[in-house]
């Protein structure tokens, strides 16, 4: 990590000393019709792997294949995460949540011609429930069944309104019946596949795939013929961004504002949605100390926030004390909450834990004679490292208190976590509206510790708590849904089941000297990220090829 | 006598190759976590969902059950790999292993074998001159030179080298093993964009990996030189080229000859940060990639292929020995 960033230096001074703005490869020039787009994608390793087995239970299936294979519904991240339209038109609930009607569009093709209809909505909904091996969408719903040619009904065992969102997973893609029920899914890796989405394959190699435009796609013309994808590492993505070899990424370029986008404002983009997750401290709430809210408060009033994102390089971007971001719920959040950050507080943190009869000695937490000396589970495979010593040194210095730092590699760090075999645990938190975000936090996933959880690894359990979650399924009923909200954003602030540090980002690198007409954060109503699906096609169509 | 020594040889080498693969069995299963559970992790990571339970069984399902009788599990696995079946990968389910990893050997074997060779080759040589006449001008720069070429971090050299040559001059690709543009298959164009491609990564591994080979060989020969048999080549009036090569370069090279040979058998396990730097395409990052996700199936495969390259490899390096040293064959 350190030479990495001693190269980044000397780099950063080779860049300014030695080029004024690196001459862009002229690439394929000319008219609209070779028009290519050029997505860099560093996180897939070296080389790329033809399988469209998109239902399956790989964990690294082609790049992108949700360009050809659309959800029924998208998450809108512009509005608090609610629902809108995708393949599905529309879609009405009935027997208080239970069954859920979803009108398809009936204009939608796959790209062998065929039509899109029901009985593929049919076919792929209950891929899941007949396969459990591909039940990798961790659907809710008990059964499908097809009413007519453009309309499909799903049957739930509990009000589910707050659930519609596994409808809008990309793991949860509409396949063609046609195609797919001739096949053995466990053995076919689809090589060519067949959806509905804007894109075709047209041809792959390990080091390149290159994705054709549809001409007949039902969401409207594509301003590009080609995609392509290549994969490459995070350090050449910053000298192919700056020469202007693609187009588009979503990598975190620490420092990039001064780096990239100072170099040309106006074509070099360096974007952060909000997407509503948060980097937090978890509670290990299921035993001492941390089943005593005067502690959890104390070790939540002490964690220096701005340190660690002026260590990440990413200033502005702590988390408030509900986790919900002001960004993507503006109108979620309870006004009391709204822009605020906790500072260090020593005197209020010192006060909560004289009120819980808590005292620190020789570094421990003391109580009635017992000593705790807790420690904190990270991933040092993120290389969490930095920023939990950030927060072990201002417990040190504000408290007296020593915690210790307990890094584990991604294995070792789910194992532990899921299991409870923790104390504090710096954990990803979040999801997409308000009902994601919190849900974790229902006892129906608390599990004793020693077992493996999967949700609410801090053991979270509050008859309050688990009432508004339930009320909130029960419910699609915006207004009832955002005071149910600030019922649990209350919870959270006061009861700290865990405490927010930083929000998570959508990264988006873009060169936009091909290609203009991108969204920005201030005015968005679609993430330009590639992987999201219907949010990047929007992107896409709304594109316009530069000086044309 | 030659052939009993032949047969000791090759009986030991299947014993290692038999003892291999039952390490290699054994080994991913008796590292912590389960690959079916760090599916479901990654799906639930993947989703924002909680997978059911059913899922985790039927995954067991396809790839068999971690806490089934370890015999039993031996035994579908050797069954497998009489067949050449290397399994089904995990994480790219349900491509084969053996495709992935013949869709990468190829790169790695170019770049890794081609690059230790030269840099074999050139560290070598140089050593060879170096240490002959140790104390010479040539001596006194390319030793502490190359003592410190070995202590920079290759991973620095390698990043220095892409900005400076791929992005600040421009010469030479910033990533890929092949322009991707032009058809795959033997073309003059498809041949040079391999070879502009490669041609940085390969430069920095030889600059990074000749400076050991330069100073084991030299410090050998520093010491050959003062033989008596050296000596003895000398009063004969022989040449003094003669002498360097045939006598004391001759034998200062076996303990390097064994480094290489242990070299040529890694070679297929790829060069990581060769291929995350410039994203070459090679077998380092597939077995990166399966030790990272617990892709048991995936890591069995490279491991396997990892351990067989190097006992061939030493097997040849063994039988090179007869030739290159008179004193194995005496002894037989």
């Amino acid at each position: 990590m350190r030479s990495r960033r001693r190269v980044l230096a000397v780099v950063g001074a080779v860049l300014l000393a030695g080029c004024s703005g690196p001459a862009v490869k002229p690439g394929s020039s000319g008219g609209a019709a070779n028009a290519s787009i050029v997505y860099a994608k560093t996180d897939g390793g070296t080389t790329f792997v033809r399988n469209y087995n998109v239902m399956g239970p790989a964990t690294d299936k082609a790049p992108n294949m949700e360009l050809v294979y659309e959800p029924l519904m998208r998450v809108d991240y512009g509005d608090g995460g609610v629902l809108k339209p995708w393949l599905a038109a529309s879609w009405t609930f009935s027997e208080q949540g239970k069954q859920l009607t979803i009108k398809l569009r009936t204009d939608v093709t796959w790209s062998d011609g065929q039509k899109f209809s029901a009985d593929d909505v049919v076919y792929s909904l209950g891929l899941p429930i007949e396969k459990p091996d591909f039940s990798i969408a961790g659907v809710t719903y008990k059964s499908v069944a097809k009413v007519d040619d453009s309309t499909v009904k799903v049957v739930f065992a509990e009000p589910s309104y707050a659930t519609l969102n596994q409808f809008a997973n990309i793991l949860l893609p509409m396949v063609p019946k046609h195609i797919w029920s001739t096949q053995n899914l466990n053995t076919w890796t689809n090589p060519d596949p067949i959806g509905t989405g804007p894109f075709t394959l047209k041809e792959f190699k390990p080091q390149q795939i290159t994705l054709q435009a549809r001409t007949d796609y039902w969401g409207g013309k594509l301003p590009m013929s080609t995609y392509k994808i290549i994969p490459t590492s995070a350090d050449a993505l910053k000298a192919q961004l700056l020469k202007g070899d693609i187009d588009w990424s979503s990598a975190s370029w620490p420092n990039g504002e001064k780096e990239y986008v100072a170099k040309d404002p106006d074509k070099h983009l360096y974007q952060l949605y909000s997407n509503g997750g948060a980097m937090s401290v978890l509670f290990n709430t299921a035993k001492a100390p941390f089943d005593d809210v005067h502690v959890r408060r104390a070790l939540a009033l002490t964690i220096d926030r701005t340190a660690v994102v002026t260590t990440l390089q990413r200033p502005g971007t702590e988390a408030g004390p509900t986790g919900l971001s002001d960004q993507l719920f503006a109108d979620w959040l309870d006004p009391a909450y709204k822009g605020k950050v906790q500072k260090v507080d020593a005197t209020a943190a010192k006060a909560e834990l004289a009120r819980g009869g808590w005292t620190i000695e020789n570094g421990a937490l003391v109580k009635d004679g017992k000593r705790y000396q807790p420690s904190i589970l990270f991933n040092s495979d993120w290389g969490w490292g930095n920023y939990a010593d950030i927060l072990l040194n201002t417990w040190k210095q504000t408290l007296g208190l020593q915690v210790k730092g307990a890094g584990q590699p991604s294995a070792g760090y789910y194992d532990k976590q899921n299991l409870g075999q923790f104390d504090l645990a710096a954990a990803s938190t979040g999801g997409s509206g308000v009902y994601g975000v919190y849900r974790f936090l229902s006892s129906s996933f608390k599990v004793p510790i020693g077992k493996s959880a999967t949700l609410n690894q801090g053991r979270w359990s509050d008859p309050q708590t688990d009432r508004i979650i339930a009320a909130m399924e029960r419910t699609d009923n915006v207004g009832e849904l955002k005071g149910l909200g600030r019922q649990l954003q209350k919870i959270v602030v006061d009861d700290v089941p865990f405490s927010p540090i930083y929000n998570n980002f959508y990264f988006v690198d873009i060169n936009a000297t091909r290609w203009t007409g991108w969204p920005t954060p201030d005015n968005f109503d679609h993430i330009p990220f590639v992987g999201m699906g219907p949010d990047t096609i929007l992107t896409m169509l709304k594109l316009q090829r530069r000086g044309s | 006598m030659r052939w009993t020594f032949l047969a000791r040889r090759l009986g030991f080498y299947l014993a290692a190759a038999a003892a291999a693969i039952g390490l290699n069995f054994l080994l991913p299963r008796l590292m912590p976590g389960d690959p079916s559970s760090a599916i479901v992790e990654e799906l639930e990571r993947v989703s924002g969902q909680q997978v059911p339970a059913e899922t985790l069984l039927s995954i067991r399902a396809i790839f068999g059950n971690p806490h089934a009788n370890l015999a039993q599990q031996f035994a579908d696995y050797l069954r497998q790999l009489s067949h050449g079946d290397l399994g089904v990968s995990v994480v790219n389910f349900p491509v084969p292993v053996a495709d992935l990893v013949w869709q990468a050997l190829p790169w790695t074997l170019l770049l890794v074998g081609t690059t230790t060779i030269t840099a074999f080759a050139i560290g070598t040589l140089l050593g060879v001159v170096a240490g002959w006449k140790a104390g010479s001008r040539l001596d006194a720069i390319l030793t502490p030179f190359t003592t410190f070429l070995s202590s920079v971090p290759y991973f620095w050299v390698a990043l220095l080298a892409l900005w400076i040559f791929g992005f600040v001059l421009g010469w030479t690709p910033l990533s890929g093993g092949y322009d991707a543009d032009l058809p795959q298959g033997f073309s003059l164009a498809y041949a040079v964009s391999v070879l502009h491609h490669g041609v940085l990564p390969a430069a920095t591994i030889v600059f990074s990996a000749f400076g050991g080979w330069l100073l084991g060989m030299r410090n050998m020969t520093v010491t050959t030189v003062r033989e008596d048999y050296v000596l003895l080549a000398q009063a004969k009036g022989l040449s003094p080229k003669r002498v360097m090569l045939r006598y004391a370069a001759r034998n200062a090279m076996l303990p390097s000859f064994t480094g290489f040979a242990m070299a040529l058998g890694g070679v297929v396990g790829g060069a990581l940060l060769t291929e995350i730097v410039f994203s070459y395409p090679g077998i380092g990052y597939l077995l990166y990639e399966s030790l990272q996700k617990r892709d048991y199936p995936m890591m069995q495969g490279v491991f396997l292929l990892i351990t067989l390259a190097v006992l061939l490899a030493n097997l040849v390096a063994d039988l090179a020995y007869v030739l290159l040293d008179p004193r194995i064959r005496a002894r037989g």
